[in-house]
This record gives C-alpha cells, sequence and structure tokens, in this order.
C-alpha cells in the first residue's frame, strides 16, 4: 500500500497545494514580466537626449491608464463613452493604439462593452462612439480642394505624456536614473524626474525608455512622500512593425448616424475649452502650474447630484471667494461657489493664488 | 480506454434521458426565441442600439441570446447537472453498484467531469442553434456592425459566434468544476445545485461591491461576459485570455478537490 493509501487525507494537499499555486501566479507572472533584464546603465543625459532623438515608430499596442489619486469614483457626467473629462481621474483606462508613424494612426478605448475609437488618415478624421452609434466625420479637404490641417486629439500614451513632462523639466528638476526594467516584454531604462519645488505635488515621475527605440513605455507619476505611483500610464503589449493599412479607414455602417464637423471633438483627454466653450487659462510655471477654468456660471444649488458630490469636500474660503477644495495626495482641485475651478498638482495655496 | 468511453456514453445518455434536463435544453432554447421577438419589434419601431451594435445580421440573435443567459441561466443548468453527478448516484444508492464495477475512482471521476463539459457545452450549443436559425430566418445573413464601427460579413461573424460559445464554455467548465467538488461532499442533488448557484450569486454581488474590487479578476461572472470583445475589430483577445486563465485556475483547484474527497471518501449509502 502506498502512502495515499495508508493515509487518504494526505491527498488534500493536492487542492490546496492548486490553490496556492493559482493564487501567486499572477503576482509571479507580474514579477517575471518586469524583471531587471541588467541593460548595460545610461547616463540621465544620455537617456533625455535618446527622448529628444526617438524617431516615430509604426507600432500596434495596449496602454493601460491606472489612476490612484485617492478621489471618489465620479459620476459619469458627459455623455457616452469616456467622453467626459472626470471620469479619466479615476480607476482604469485601456487605450487600443496603431500608427504607421507617418500620418495615420487610430485609437481605440476599449470601456467595458463599448468602444470610442478615432480613425486618423491623411485625408478623413472619424470618431466613432459605439453607445450613441454615431460617428463625427471630419474631411481635410478645404475649400476648393486645397488640404486643410485638421488639430486632433491625443491618446494618453507613453509617448504623449513623456513630452508634456520633459517640456516641463528644465530647470526645477533634478534628473537621476534607476535599474533598468521590462515593460510590456521590452527592457527599458529608467528616468527618474524629481521637482525640486516644495509647493507642488509630485514626487517624481518615472519614465522607462525602451532600450532599442528609445519610445518611452511607461510613465509613473508619485506623490511626494508616497510610495505607490498615482498615476500609471503604460503599454501593456506592443509590437512593432506596420499595422494592416485598413485599420486606418472607416467606414459607417447602416443606421449609423454621421455627423459632418470641421473639427473633431476631443475624447478621452479633451480640450474643455472646446467642449464646453469654457475659458481656460494656465497660471505659473513648470511645476507649479494651474489650470483655472472659468464657467462663467455659478454651480447649481439646486442639483441634488452636484451637491452630494461637493458636499463630500470640505469648504474653503478666502479673498478670491468660497469653494470646496478636493485635495488628493496628487492634485488639488478647488470648485469655485461663482463657477470658477481650479486645478493642479500642488499645494492649495497656491490655487487660492491663482484665483485672486 | 474503450470501456471509458462506454462509461461516457451510457453517462451522457442518462443525462439525455432525464425529463428535467431535456425541459432545461427547452428553457434555454426559449432565451433566444425572446431575442427574436424582441428584436423584430424593436427593429420595425425603428430600432435602438443594442449589446452588439446596429442590428444587420441574424447571428446579432444568438450572441445576444448568450450574453442573456452566460451569467444566470446557462450556470443554473450547469449546477443542475452537477448534483447528478456523483450526489445523485449517492442519493438513489447506485454510487454503490457503479464503484463494484472495476473503475478506479478517479476514472469514474474524470467521465463525471468530461460528461459535465460536454452537457456545458450542449447548453451553449443549443443557444446558438436555435438562436442562429431564429435569428437568420428573421433577420437573414447579412453584414455585422462590430463595436468599432466596422462590418465584418456573415462567416466571419459566424467564426467570431463560435469562439464565443466556446469561451462561454470554458468558463462553464470551471462552474462544472466547482459543483462536482460539491457533488462529492453530500448526497443530495439539489443542496448541490443550491450550492453551485450560492457561489454563482456571491460572485455576482460581489463585483457590485467596491471594496471588493481586488476580488474582480478572479469573478467567473465578470469574466464570462468579455466575449464581447470579439465583436470589436480588430478582435482584442486579452480580456479573453485572461478569463481563460482564470477559468483553468478555478478548475485546477476544484478537481483537485473533488479527486481528494471522492476517493478517499467512504461510499456507505
Amino acid at each position: 500500500m502506498n502512502l495515499l493509501q495508508r493515509r487518504p487525507s494526505l491527498r488534500w494537499i493536492a487542492p490546496l497545494l492548486t490553490l496556492g499555486l493559482v493564487v501567486t501566479a499572477p503576482g509571479v507572472v507580474q514579477r517575471v514580466a518586469s524583471a531587471d533584464p541588467g541593460l548595460e546603465p545610461r547616463t540621465a543625459e544620455q537617456l533625455l537626449a535618446d527622448l529628444a532623438g526617438a524617431e516615430p515608430r509604426a507600432l500596434s499596442g495596449t496602454v493601460t491608464q491606472t489612476m490612484n489619486l485617492g478621489l471618489p469614483s465620479l459620476p459619469d457626467l458627459g455623455q457616452g463613452t469616456g467622453g467626459d473629462p472626470l471620469s479619466m481621474l479615476t480607476g482604469t483606462h485601456t487605450w487600443r493604439v496603431w500608427t504607421d508613424a507617418k500620418q495615420s494612426f487610430r485609437i481605440a478605448k476599449v470601456q467595458g462593452h463599448q468602444e470610442m475609437t478615432l480613425v486618423h488618415n491623411p485625408t478623413d478624421s472619424w470618431l466613432w462612439d459605439s453607445a450613441t452609434r454615431e460617428a463625427v466625420h471630419v474631411s481635410h479637404r478645404g475649400a476648393k480642394g486645397s488640404r486643410r490641417e485638421v488639430p486632433v486629439p491625443e491618446a494618453p500614451t507613453p509617448e504623449t505624456i513623456a513630452k508634456r513632462v520633459l517640456a516641463a523639466v528644465e530647470p526645477s528638476t533634478v534628473v537621476t536614473t534607476e535599474a533598468s526594467t521590462t515593460v510590456a516584454g521590452r527592457p527599458a531604462h529608467q528616468l527618474v524626474l524629481s521637482p525640486t519645488s516644495a509647493n507642488t505635488k509630485i514626487g517624481q515621475i518615472k519614465l522607462a525608455i525602451d532600450h532599442t527605440t528609445k519610445l518611452p513605455l511607461r510613465v509613473l507619476i508619485t506623490a511626494r512622500g508616497a510610495s505607490a505611483p498615482a498615476v500609471t500610464v503604460g503599454y501593456t503589449s506592443l509590437t512593432l512593425g506596420t499595422p494592416d493599412p485598413k485599420l486606418f479607414r472607416f467606414t459607417p455602417g447602416k443606421r449609423v448616424t454621421v455627423t459632418e464637423a470641421d473639427n473633431l471633438p476631443m475624447p478621452g483627454m479633451p480640450t474643455p475649452a472646446q467642449r464646453y466653450h469654457k475659458d481656460v487659462t494656465i497660471v505659473g510655471q513648470d511645476w507649479e502650474r494651474v489650470l483655472v477654468v472659468t464657467t462663467g456660471s455659478p454651480v447649481p444649488t439646486d442639483d441634488a447630484a452636484v451637491t452630494e458630490l461637493l458636499g463630500q469636500f470640505p469648504v474653503v474660503s478666502g479673498d478670491w471667494g468660497r469653494g470646496h477644495l478636493v485635495n488628493t495626495a496628487l492634485v488639488s482641485i478647488l470648485i469655485t461657489d461663482d463657477g470658477r475651478m481650479a486645478v493642479g498638482a500642488v499645494q492649495p495655496s497656491l490655487l487660492y493664488a491663482a484665483l485672486t | 480506454m474503450w470501456r471509458d468511453l462506454g462509461l461516457l456514453r451510457s453517462e451522457l445518455g442518462l443525462m439525455l434521458s432525464r425529463w428535467r434536463n431535456r425541459l432545461g435544453l427547452g428553457v434555454l432554447a426559449l432565451v433566444p426565441l425572446m431575442v427574436t421577438i424582441g428584436m423584430y419589434q424593436s427593429s420595425r419601431a425603428g430600432g435602438g442600439p443594442d449589446i452588439v451594435g446596429g442590428l444587420t445580421n441574424g447571428l446579432v440573435v444568438p450572441l445576444t441570446a448568450l450574453f442573456a443567459e452566460a451569467v444566470l441561466f446557462l450556470p443554473l443548468a450547469v449546477a443542475m447537472l452537477s448534483g447528478d453527478a456523483i450526489a445523485g448516484e449517492a442519493n438513489q444508492g447506485t454510487l454503490r453498484y457503479l464503484l463494484t464495477v472495476p473503475v478506479a475512482r478517479t476514472r469514474l471521476l474524470v467521465v463525471k467531469y468530461l460528461s459535465l463539459m460536454i452537457g456545458a457545452v450542449m447548453g451553449v450549443g443549443i443557444v446558438l442553434l436555435v438562436g442562429g436559425i431564429l435569428g437568420v430566418a428573421v433577420f437573414g445573413a447579412g453584414e455585422t456592425a462590430t463595436l468599432s464601427g466596422s462590418r465584418i460579413g456573415f462567416w466571419d461573424s459566424l467564426g467570431r459566434l463560435l469562439l464565443a460559445g466556446a469561451y462561454v464554455s470554458v468558463i462553464l467548465w470551471a462552474i462544472a468544476a466547482i459543483g462536482l467538488f460539491f457533488s462529492t461532499l453530500v448526497d443530495q442533488p439539489v443542496a448541490v445545485s443550491i450550492g453551485v448557484m450560492v457561489v454563482v450569486a456571491l460572485m455576482g454581488i460581489a463585483q457590485a461591491v467596491p471594496e471588493l474590487e481586488w476580488l474582480r479578476p478572479w469573478l467567473l461572472t465578470t469574466r464570462v461576459q468579455s466575449f464581447v470583445d470579439l465583436m470589436r475589430d480588430p478582435i482584442y483577445w486579452t480580456q479573453m485570455r485572461n478569463g481563460v486563465l482564470v477559468a483553468l485556475g478555478w478548475m485546477a483547484v476544484f478537481l483537485a478537490a473533488a479527486w481528494a474527497r471522492f476517493t478517499s471518501r467512504d461510499i456507505t449509502s
């Protein structure tokens, strides 16, 4: 008789062992997938030069954005799929991106059972929303057949964010490096930017830069004093090479409402000014920048949803007026009763100053 | 080997001969019928958007029916079948006779699980078959609109429909593994079915509780609807791949538990 027959209760080790393996598997896979590939170190200056000299690449990939700002989950105030800028401040968002690195790209925001797709090619731009089955079409042909430039929205890919971050770098930033890592299966160098200003809430911004293509693969933004990143935007999969050209075309199906427009409404990361006709200004420099939005109409007091949402946040007042302050680890948002909004990754005192 | 095959065949024959199982298949087939009627009326009334976009192809019917049944009806069917698997035999006293035939318990368990797997595929198959026939008969076999706004041809959408069925089947196999384990625990088939449905219901509740968000990736009820990603263009595989891995995890744990229990248990009833 073998051991299992003499002591049948030992058989329970099998399911327990399996349970242990299954539960720990994702963590192990994660660790292996982000292992240090042991790249030859590059200096911060070299990495900055790499970033500046990186050529756009034709690629297909998936970008995941995880927001951990400590905000309560916000109600969807916009219509349709992720068209609301506020919804981008919480939760996890997935984007599928395709680009030929020249004139055409496609971005699809995957959200639940819906999808918002932006298709851009040399002759046309299309914005498709599966929730409403509406498509917005912008022809690039101007009057008399001339070609006109159409401003297109940018998806919050690591590239676009890195570009914005680097624009803010000098001179108030300490630039260092960290051990190499692996992002989306690709070995990458890590560049760490730490603002010196005490007024900003950003502790550091960590960029993962692809070893071969020099493309930014991931951006981690960590609040001052925090250990886990508040914002993570990175490729979860990336394939180099020109995608199927038919992805850059769009043909509306039957029963699709097509709206012809001169400009695209901006999905996901909209410019609020265009969408809501608000007045937007930027106050301050570099890391201390504050975005001030003036809606021109006071915050409604008879709307229960708005009152309840704002009621969660403390009331503050000063010579700039009175309002509610959303004070998170990374960003501060001040919404005044007269309908102004100030947003920045800064201490609240800078918001007050920006409004006076 | 051949004896096991014979055992599987008699097991399947027994499963299909039970009136409540035939009735269950009928109930599963009822949903595509209801979907067809609903879509026919809404398409005559002008038609609003539905889960898979504009109704341009009859294959939208089975897909919608599958979407509607994947969370409750299909798991319920699997729960019923798994009640019969071991507990039912024990309850009727036939398990004792089954084990006197020289069949190793492990092999009996494997045959029981295989028949549950086939039962789950049959449940999914009847939804797709009835839905497909009704849908094509009423709405025709045209192009299908994807979630990405593009259109795909009939054969392409048929292929994607079968993939959706396969994906739902894999998730149901995980639920069947839980059912098989419960079936080895008790002698009352009803208790097994209720137990499985309690697990499914708990998953549904956990899905809605914000504090349990960390648990969400592990829930089969959240995973099962990922087949909607098949209707994107190009197909988005990531969530479905993860769903299959999670289902395999549940299967491994509960099959091992069922094996540990069944091979060490005293059959006295």
